[in-house]
């Protein structure tokens, strides 16, 4: 070892000891309910989806009445082969028990983050045509959205402000839609990392790697409080396990989750992956945002032990098995 | 379609170009290349320039941007006015002090220890998107083609161009950077694609094999397409290359974007304005000023 690496190595530590303490000073304001409620419906095809989402929108009972609401699905990339994204047909059964339970309106809102041609996207994923089928419901491609700042609050990332768009800060009542999935990086992504297609990559560019050099654990928290989700309707009929986010085989899990509170979604769909949340980074970080423990969630529909299943794992998140 | 109708789109979207302003600089900056010959005025842009002499992609914020400041120059670079040339002297200088993170020694250390699970080489840098960043293909392909429409020399343009290089899927084409990742390669992206064979084009045999390839995929990949912003990019970079294929997708994206105009943005339009020129607008002047030869 010369002297150079020996440098480089101090300054890594230096950094990584930076980095520890930042994160312990951070700032996770406390928005916990008392109870969380999270409901397991199984669903074994997408053709189903009208009426296993209007059960569970009537056991988790979101209030959309009279409310702008922003679905923000999971639309990342398309791949005939691989299940990347939230499923359209979904999308669109959503889109209709939302209006049925008389929401103003709906919009479809998303950012994809490796991808700047958003209407291919569009095209090759199915979701345009479903939309175009429904007639109800508009698309916001966020990337190139209006924009306006936000101070991030818990100090968790460097960043000064954040510039969030307009369409998802004017929206009364914000759905996460996400596709369960296991990802390289973060373990999982949910409901919570689904907020990474929120911020605009004409402003962050393609990936939005700022996120990721602020570490996309304090990123994927920062988001959580500076943009709230206020309820997850995720999709496991299809979900993904191994190398996710994007090259992971499909794993049939054969259900939906819905929930009121994003971190009891979250902590849920670990559990039907055969994950235990408590070990996942940013779900510990981000407990006093929501309930991680079964005592504080009134899980509704199915029992989770009944329906999950022991997702294959990356060597690196072997740790993560609950 | 015929060629009658042909310029007549091409016309309908020049005049709602002229009549109608844009959202940010990418917008801004791709009208005013479509619109060079129609009257365009660069002020508007030049006065959306940050002290530092860098765009961000709206006015008055930040993060800076590689990207919008390389759009930037290609778009003002027509102009050639005093102002413009000023603008653009300092754009450069930002240009030449921004490099991706991977370019410090600190960084290379941890990527060839630590980092290992995307396969690149960090010793090859480009641009970042924003500062504080590591080095992506759009903004590097765009900030090459700037050094490359100015006529500028510079001990950057070779080593970006080896960064593109060596981000190439290995099929062929590019996405936004990561060419191989936990072992699995990755699907380029049609726009990234056409970007980095304009900013690679007519530099030599070195880069021949490779621009073959992605051009093959191009064509291939947008046959069919529906999406004027990505045909509009495969058209310009199929033109520029003399590539067979280019005649088939302009025809095809002329009828996209009749069928599609009501609904497409000012950037979109504007880029498929520039494919629709005759030839497309390659950002370049023919023959295209090389940079330094592949390493």
């Amino acid at each position: 070892m010369n002297r150079r690496s020996l440098l480089g190595g101090a300054a890594l530590a230096a950094t990584t000891a930076l980095v520890i303490r930042q994160s312990k000073a951070s700032h996770v304001p406390h928005r916990r309910a008392r109870l969380s409620r999270v409901a397991v419906l199984r669903c074994d095809r997408y053709e189903r989806a009208p009426q296993v989402v209007e059960q569970g929108l009537q056991l988790v009972r979101p209030s959309v009445h009279g409310k702008r609401v922003l679905l923000k699905p999971n639309l990342v990339e398309y791949s005939p082969a691989a299940p990347i994204n939230t499923h359209p047909m979904l999308i669109a059964s959503v889109i209709d028990a939302l209006y049925s339970l008389g929401a103003a309106s709906v919009i479809v809102a998303e950012g994809p983050g490796n991808i700047r041609d958003t209407d291919l996207l569009l095209d090759e994923s199915g979701l345009r045509a479903q939309l175009e089928i429904l007639k109800r419901a508009s698309f916001v491609d966020l990337n190139f959205d209006s924009v306006m700042r936000v101070v991030p609050g818990t100090g968790l990332t460097q960043l000064e402000e954040i510039w969030i768009p307009t369409t998802v800060q004017s929206a009364d009542v914000v759905i996460s839609m996400p596709k369960i999935k296991t990802h390289h990086w973060a373990g999982v992504t949910l409901s919570l990392k689904n907020s990474f297609g929120i911020l605009p990559g004409s402003i962050y560019g393609w990936p939005k790697n700022i996120l990721h050099w602020q570490g996309i654990d304090n990123s994927i928290v920062e988001l959580a409080v500076s943009v709230p989700i206020h309820f997850v309707i995720a999709d496991g009929i299809e979900a993904m396990e191994g190398n996710g986010p994007l090259h992971g085989p499909m794993r049939c899990l054969g259900c939906l989750v819905f929930a009121d509170d994003p971190v009891a979604a979250d902590a849920t769909c670990c559990r039907l992956m055969g994950i235990d949340p408590n070990r996942v980074r940013y779900l510990q970080m981000a407990s006093p945002l929501g309930n991680l423990d079964t005592t504080h969630i009134e899980q509704r529909g199915e029992a989770v032990e009944r329906v999950a299943q022991q997702f294959e794992l990356l060597p690196q998140f072997a740790h993560l098995r609950g | 379609m015929s060629v009658e109708s042909c310029v007549t789109i091409r016309s309908q979207i020049l005049q709602r170009l002229a009549t109608t302003s844009g959202h940010g600089i990418e917008d801004t900056a791709l009208r005013l290349l479509a619109l060079r010959n129609s009257g365009a005025d660069p002020h508007a842009l030049l006065g959306t320039q940050h002290r530092s002499g860098a765009w961000s992609a709206l006015p008055d914020i930040e993060p800076l941007s590689a990207f919008h400041t390389a759009l930037a120059l290609l778009a003002i670079r027509p102009f050639q006015t005093s102002s413009v040339r000023q603008a653009a002297e300092r754009a450069f200088e930002w240009l030449s002090e921004l490099r991706g993170l991977e370019s410090h020694w600190l960084w290379q250390w941890k990527f060839r220890l630590f980092d290992k699970q995307v396969r690149f080489d960090p010793s090859k840098s480009g641009w970042p998107w924003v500062p504080g960043t590591v080095s992506w293909v759009a903004p590097t392909a765009l900030s090459l083609l700037a050094f490359r429409a100015w006529h500028r020399a510079s001990p950057r343009t070779a080593a970006a161009a080896a960064m593109l290089m060596d981000r190439a899927c290995p099929q062929g084409g590019w996405n936004a950077g990561n060419s191989v990742v936990f072992g699995v390669n990755l699907d380029p992206h049609p726009d990234f694609t056409a970007m980095a064979v304009l900013a690679l084009g007519g530099c030599g045999p070195a880069y021949e094999a490779l621009l073959n390839r992605s051009l093959n995929y191009l064509a291939t990949r947008l046959e069919g397409s529906s999406s004027p912003y990505s045909l509009a990019w495969g058209v310009m970079a199929l033109s520029a290359n003399g590539h067979r294929d280019a005649g088939n997708l302009r025809r095809q994206l002329e009828c996209c974007a009749a069928a599609r105009s009501a609904a497409l943005t000012q950037r979109v339009l504007a880029l498929a304005a520039l494919a629709l020129e005759d030839p497309p607008c390659p950002f370049l002047e023919d023959p295209p000023y090389p940079f330094q030869e592949a390493p």
